[in-house]
Parts: structure tokens; sequence; C-alpha cells
């Protein structure tokens, strides 16, 4: 084979990898927006961050300040989709990065099957050298001579394969990491790149490697020999003559791969339910697959009260009196006269439950890393009762319930549209329902469960992210269907923030 | 922790409600302010529409009027006014 060439399969998968690259870029731009700041340390607390994108300042006090009011919104130009909607980022980038990794795999596949390999792999520790003098010939403004081209010089070769084989990996190792349903499942994995605040700094800097790389790599495709690189890109072999023509379709080509991303963001602003329901669906059956993984609490032990956080973040703040006045009275009292409906609202029957007779159920309590959406975690000890013990109390599953809505005395912190709030909800399906680790917490730490944290209880659904833990906990009902609730998505955060309903990544 | 609440004009879009939000979270820990929430309550009959901002804040701080309408400004030609508590609820509470 002709070194210079490059083949069509190669150039295609090239050519997806430039578009989807820039769909997961941004959208995980999107998703740092939500919260600009990244630590080492396991529990994010205010002061520690090792970088930071904002220049808001934190209060060192816990429980006066909600994680939303960290948000920066990104212009539609930049994030995907822009205009402060993680929920809708998140989607973006589960789908951009799921093609990615299958066109990767593609691309990977056939460059072993094809001996192409090594183009990219190195295969001599001269390659150290001779990258370090390519190295200082660009600094000194210079360009290595065409020969060193066959088609990549040293330097090239080594960012090549650095990017290929050890920052993607890297990257796809610690975005699995961030998935509560693989740490709640595999906390020693997670505990393997220091937790979840550890994954997320490691996929951050990978994040800004490849963003680097990428302007580099640009820049130079259009400064060191432009007239090989373009025909080669385009036509697969160099063509000097058919330079203008390349030079041409390529631009054309990147405007019209920038026109589509920018484009992608209006479109989803425009109707963000529709791009929801669109962009849900197609990544859902990932969130299924992982449903049936091992269940947790058996054999636990990775994490243990020595992992306990000294500081814990709070998405919501505690029911004000515009929201429940009824809360603060039974705040009052300590919560003696709290109860917890739990509900059929098919066969309208219901019992309420003082906290005194959810004592008397079996108690279920581990240590488990709490992470919002946004991307802030602490680890806590939660002891309480399994949510299925509860719901037991009122009798077997009603005939056709396929799902447990629990509401809050709190109001949620906005509405689809800003229309004014109704309390907060979640509903979580009989899978979750079921898992081990599903409970009703009303001690944290081996306490009473703090205001701001959910007094007097709580939902803990470990395999989801925060947004299903409903706090200030007021009624739990089994219903045969959430689309006639709210916006009919399955939730608060669902319906304000297009959150999917199955927050197991 | 207590709830203070303000009558916003000159919201037109949900983007001119993220502006503000955003710049009243860049004061927020100078002012106090834990949350913010506005809603937006349409015309109802004669009763005109009206966009409603409410502040969390810990009970001993009093978030300053002035930093408000200040931060309000930053976002664009926006007013706001103190609105007495408690809100009339809408009927979906």
């Amino acid at each position: 084979m002709d070194p210079l060439t490059l083949p069509l399969w190669l150039r295609a998968t090239h050519l997806i990898n430039f578009l989807l690259i820039g769909i997961a870029l941004r959208s995980g731009w999107e998703i740092i927006a939500s919260l600009p700041r990244f630590w080492w340390r396991g529990d994010c607390k205010p002061g520690t961050e090792w970088v930071r994108f904002t220049r808001r300042e934190l209060p060192k006090e816990e429980g006066v300040y909600t994680s939303l009011m960290d948000e920066k919104r990104l212009s539609p130009i930049v994030g995907l989709p822009g205009r402060k909607n993680v929920g809708l980022g998140r989607h973006f980038h589960g789908l951009g990065v799921s093609l990615w990794i299958i066109n990767g795999i593609v691309y990977v596949v056939l460059l072993f099957t094809t001996g192409m390999w090594r183009r990219i792999v190195p295969t001599s520790w001269d390659i150290f050298p001779n990258a370090w003098d390519s190295l200082l010939v660009y600094l000194s403004f210079r360009t290595p001579s065409i020969e060193h081209f066959m088609p990549y010089d040293a330097l090239q070769q080594l960012g090549y394969f650095a990017i290929i084989f050890i920052v993607a990996p890297v990257m796809i190792l610690t975005g699995i990491a961030m998935a509560p349903a693989v740490r709640s499942r595999f906390p020693w994995y997670v505990k393997l790149w220091g937790g979840h605040q550890g994954a997320r700094s490691i996929h951050f800097i990978g994040m800004a490697l490849l963003t680097i790389f990428i302007v580099v790599h640009v820049v130079l495709v259009f400064t060191v020999y432009p007239e090989h690189n373009v025909t080669r890109m385009v036509f697969g072999e160099v063509d000097t003559a058919r330079f203008a023509q390349a030079l041409t379709t390529m631009i054309a080509t990147i405007v019209l791969v920038l026109a589509f991303w920018i484009a992608l963001s209006y479109a989803a602003l425009a109707n963000r339910p529709l791009a929801q329901k669109i962009v849900v669906g197609i990544t859902q059956p990932i969130r299924r697959a992982l449903a049936h993984l091992k269940p947790r609490m058996s054999r636990q032990s990775s994490y243990t009260d020595e992992d306990i956080s000294e500081f814990h973040w709070t998405n919501g703040l505690p029911p004000t009196e515009d929201e429940s006045v009824e809360w603060l009275e039974m705040r009052e009292r300590d919560f003696s006269d709290w109860r917890l409906t739990v509900r059929d609202s098919m066969n309208d029957r219901e019992v309420e439950l003082s906290l005194e007779d959810l004592r008397k159920l079996p108690r279920a309590s581990y240590v488990a890393v709490h992470t919002c959406m946004q991307g802030w975690s602490a680890t806590s000890r939660w002891t309480g009762v399994r949510l299925s013990d509860v719901l037991d109390v009122l009798g077997p599953r009603p005939e056709g319930a396929r799902y447990v809505m629990a509401t809050s005395y709190g109001l949620a912190q906005s509405m689809y549209g800003n229309r004014p709030r109704e309390p907060f909800y979640a509903c979580l399906d009989l899978a979750m329902v079921g898992e081990e680790d599903t409970i009703l917490a009303f001690e944290r730490n081996g306490e009473a469960l703090e205001d701001h944290l959910g007094a007097p209880a709580r939902l803990r659904v470990e395999s989801n992210h925060g947004y299903k833990m409903v706090k200030w906990l007021a009624r739990l009902e089994w219903i045969e269907d959430y689309k006639a609730v709210g916006d009919g998505r399955g939730g608060t955060r669902e319906d304000s923030a297009m959150q999917a309903f199955d927050g197991r990544i | 922790m207590r709830t203070s609440a303000y009558l916003v004009g000159g919201l037109r879009t949900d983007d001119d409600v993220t502006r503000l939000c955003q710049r009243l979270a860049d004061i927020g820990v100078a002012e106090g302010i834990g949350a913010v929430t506005v809603e937006r309550y349409p015309a109802v009959g004669r009763e005109p529409g009206r966009d409603v901002l409410t502040v969390k804040h810990a009970d001993a701080v009093a978030p300053d009027l002035g930093a408000l309408r200040k931060a309000a400004a930053r976002a664009g030609r926006l007013t706001l006014d103190p609105l007495p508590l408690p809100l009339p609820l809408p009927p979906s509470r």
C-alpha cells in the first residue's frame, strides 16, 4: 500500500468523528457549565476545588445555597444546547459519545485488519527522540522536511497514538465511572479513579487535551504542507494539482458541520420536550441494560464510615412559609406529628405512617456516594427502611400499578416555562422500587436527617442520580402510569429540566 | 430559611428569566441568597399576568433591594418591586 494514501474508510470515519466529537464536546461543556468547578476530594467542599470557571464564590456553610445557583448560561453557539439546559446536554452527550465510540471501534478494527495500525502505533523507541527533534523544529517556527511525513512525522504519530489509544479510552472509562448504576454496583471501580470527583476531573483533563489536540491538529493541517494534507484528506492521495478543489470541498464540509452543530442547539431549544423524547428514546436501551446489572448491597464493602464526607451540597432548600406552612409547623414540633401518606390511587386506599411506625420496620443502613446530575458528590451513611417494606404496609402491589410516585412538601425550584411552581415529585418504576438500596432514609451518619437534606424523611435511590430522591417526603402513591402527572415525563426534574425518567446514567 | 418576593417588570422571554437568575446568582453569596425562582403567572380574565421573583435566604439575612435591582438591571431593562407575603397560591397547590 502506498504509505501516503488515505483509504475511503479512514476518511469516512474521520469525517464522522469530526461531526460527533463536536456534539460530545459541546454537550460536555454544557454539563461542565452546570457546575463549573473541579475537585479531587469527594465531598466538593467549597474552596477546595483545583480549578474553576466561574468568579462566583461559594458559602462555606452547608445548606444555605442550592447548587443550581452555580449554573452558568452558555450561548447555544458554544454549548449543546446552551442556555442552562444540563438535562438535554447530558442526553446529547450520551448520544454523541455512544455513536463516537461505535465509530471509534469501526476505525480501530479496520486500522488493525488493514495493517494501517503501523502508521499510528509506534514500533520503535526511536519515536521519542525523533518526536523531540520535530517539536524543536516546530518551536523554532520552521517545518520538518517533507520526507519526515510518511504519512505522519514522529511527533504527529505520537500525538495520534496518545489521543486514540490513551486519552480516548481513559475518557470512556472515566465517563462510565460517573454513572450511578455503575457506581452503585461496582464502587471499587469508581474508587480506582479516585472516586466520582477523581473520575470527573480526569475526564475533564482528557477533554482539555482532546480540545487542544484538535486545535493544534487543524492549525497544522492548514499550515504544514497544506496542499499535501488537504488533497490527501479529500481525495485519498496527494494530488497538488487539485488543491483548490480539495480546499473548497474541505472548507465547505467544515462550514456545513459547524452549521449542523449550531442548528442542533437551536432546534433542541425550540422544542425541548421533543428533543428530550427523541434523544432519550435513542439512548434508553443503554439505561435499560444497566438496570439488569447485579444488585447492590450484597457484600458491599468498598465505601465505609471512613469515607463519610465532611461536606454535603444540596440541590434545593427546605420549604419556606410560601411553600408549606404545614411542614414548618411540624418541624417546630420535631416532626412528632409528621405523617407519610402511602396511597393506592387505583383503589382509593391509603394509610398514614409516623416516624415511629417507620422505625418499627426492618432497618437498612449503608454508606453510599450521592451524585447530583450537575456533578457534585458526597458520601454518607444512610439509614432508614426499604421502600418496598414501606409499601408492603399498604398490602400487595395493586393490580396494574407500575410506578410509585413520591411527592414532597417542598415546591419545585423551577417549572417548565417558568410557570407557577408545584410540589416536587418523582416517579420510580418497579425495578427501582425493588432495588435493595432504594430506601426511605430518616437518618444520615447516625443522626436525624438534617432539614436541608430532606427532614424528616427522604428517598434514597442509589442506582440513580439525586433528582429521583425526593426530600421532605409527604406522600408515596402507587400509580398505573405517570403520563397523566405533571407534564407526563415522570418527575419534576424530568418535566422542568428534561432529565431522563431513568436516572441511572 | 425564608422567602422574599418581588414583582418583576420587563421580562419577555424565558431566556430573559435565565439571564436575570444568572445575575442574581452572581451576587448570591454576597447577599445571602440561597435560591432564586421566577414564576410567570399568566393573565386570567381581567387580572393581568405577572412575573414573580422569589428569593430564598437564611432567616437572619435580608437581601438588599438596591443590590437586587442593580443585578436585575445588568440582566436587561428590568424592574423589581417588593411583594408582600403570603403570595396568592396557584390552584394546583
